[in-house]
């Protein structure tokens, strides 16, 4: 029996990165001189989204599935919006590695959680945002 | 960011919802046009965990104890120190583990250590004042989370074990700013090291979580420095 509130985590991981698969698809071709950044990422989500199903399967638990489609935050009307939204979806997807770190039942779990949040962070500063005190606990900021 | 993202992410906001296509790569996900039902779905998604501020374990309907021990003091306030509390002191508080008091000790000492490093950067060279201030803040924000985690009894701003060595600890500053830029590339990537070591042995998930989030930023800080390219 595989440890639920882990198996919550993960999910909530895929869940995030479905998203974040979404938005950069959407922000990507927006990105100007940045657009090869945007397709890497973009690529590095789809790659991350498969392992965490692999994750989820391996711990008989069914992946949950992205959602038709999302609303944006903002208008991507260009390079600084699309910027603005990348930074959106790293800090969205930082908390959920954030709290995949909480909900770990093992250390391979956790480490991996707290690897995906330090890129996030780094990604964070990629996009041209400042560093953050606390990334992925945006209540304490 | 935080505020923005509030604003932005309730479903019950209205506006300035785009039309977006398709994202290429991505078929099958339509964008949805109904912004309601939109929302509440990246609500659900990327950050409902954020927005409704519910742990992990709360969203998996766990119940009882930390599943590892973890010390954190409920919405009451009243959990008592271990030094202070007998073993089987009144019923709902929790004490921190005595695995992860050491853990935060050490890691609060690696906090006061940098700072340290910080203070006297400035103190040498007063005009990386400004450059420096913003890091310095943050730093004093993971001192005093870590403080809170390790004590959450205390007063706001009493002792830990770990400050007390490291009041008057000297600090040598290279006499060049570049330099001494440098040093505090070095300093940050030694502290996040050290807090990555401690994630992975805190009993807390909450502990473990604070642990992955002060690593981050300050490998941020790293790269923010000079010391390192961001990845992707």
């Amino acid at each position: 029996m595989a440890d639920q509130s882990e198996v919550a985590a993960l999910q909530q991981a895929l869940a995030g990165v479905h998203a974040a698969c979404w938005g950069y698809g959407v922000l990507g071709p927006r990105l100007g001189d940045d657009e090869a950044r945007g397709t890497a990422t973009y690529q590095l989500y789809r790659s991350l989204r498969n392992q965490l199903i692999g994750l989820l399967r391996a711990r008989s638990a069914d992946p949950v599935a992205a959602q038709s489609g999302y609303a944006l935050p903002f208008q991507v009307t260009g390079p600084d919006t699309a910027r603005r939204l990348a930074v959106h979806l790293e800090d969205g997807c930082a908390a959920v590695f954030a709290d995949l770190v909480a909900g770990a039942a093992g250390s391979d779990v956790r480490t991996f959680g707290a690897r995906l949040l330090h890129d996030c962070a780094q990604r964070r500063l990629g996009w041209g945002a400042e560093p953050v005190a606390f990334p992925g606990m945006p209540e304490k900021r | 960011m935080t505020a923005h993202y509030k604003a932005r992410c309730c479903h019950e906001c209205s506006g300035n919802v785009a039309p977006v296509t398709a994202p290429t790569g991505e078929p099958g996900h339509t964008p949805t046009t109904a912004p309601g039902l939109g929302r509440r779905r990246i609500l659900r998604t990327t950050f409902f965990a954020t927005v409704v501020g519910l742990p992990v374990a709360s969203l998996a309907g766990c119940t009882g104890a930390d599943r590892s021990g973890d010390g954190r003091s409920d919405a009451s306030g009243t959990t008592h120190s271990p030094r202070s509390a007998p073993p089987d002191s009144t019923a709902a508080p929790r004490a921190v583990p005595d695995a992860d008091r050491q853990v935060l000790a050490t890691a609060t000492q690696a906090e006061s250590r940098l700072l340290a490093t910080y203070a006297a950067t400035v103190e040498k060279h007063p005009d990386l004042q400004a450059k420096l201030a913003g890091y310095i803040h943050r730093h004093q924000q993971h001192l005093a989370a870590l403080r809170a985690a390790a004590n959450p009894a205390a007063a706001p701003g009493s002792p830990v074990d770990a400050d007390r060595s490291d009041q008057g600890a000297q600090v040598s500053v290279a006499a060049s700013a570049t330099a001494a830029l440098s040093g505090l590339v070095n300093a940050e990537r030694v502290t996040a090291t050290a807090h990555g070591s401690g994630l992975r042995t805190a009993k807390g998930s909450d502990n473990a979580r604070l642990l992955a989030s002060i690593a981050a930023c300050e490998s941020s800080h790293v790269t923010a420095l000079g010391g390192g390219s961001a990845v992707a």
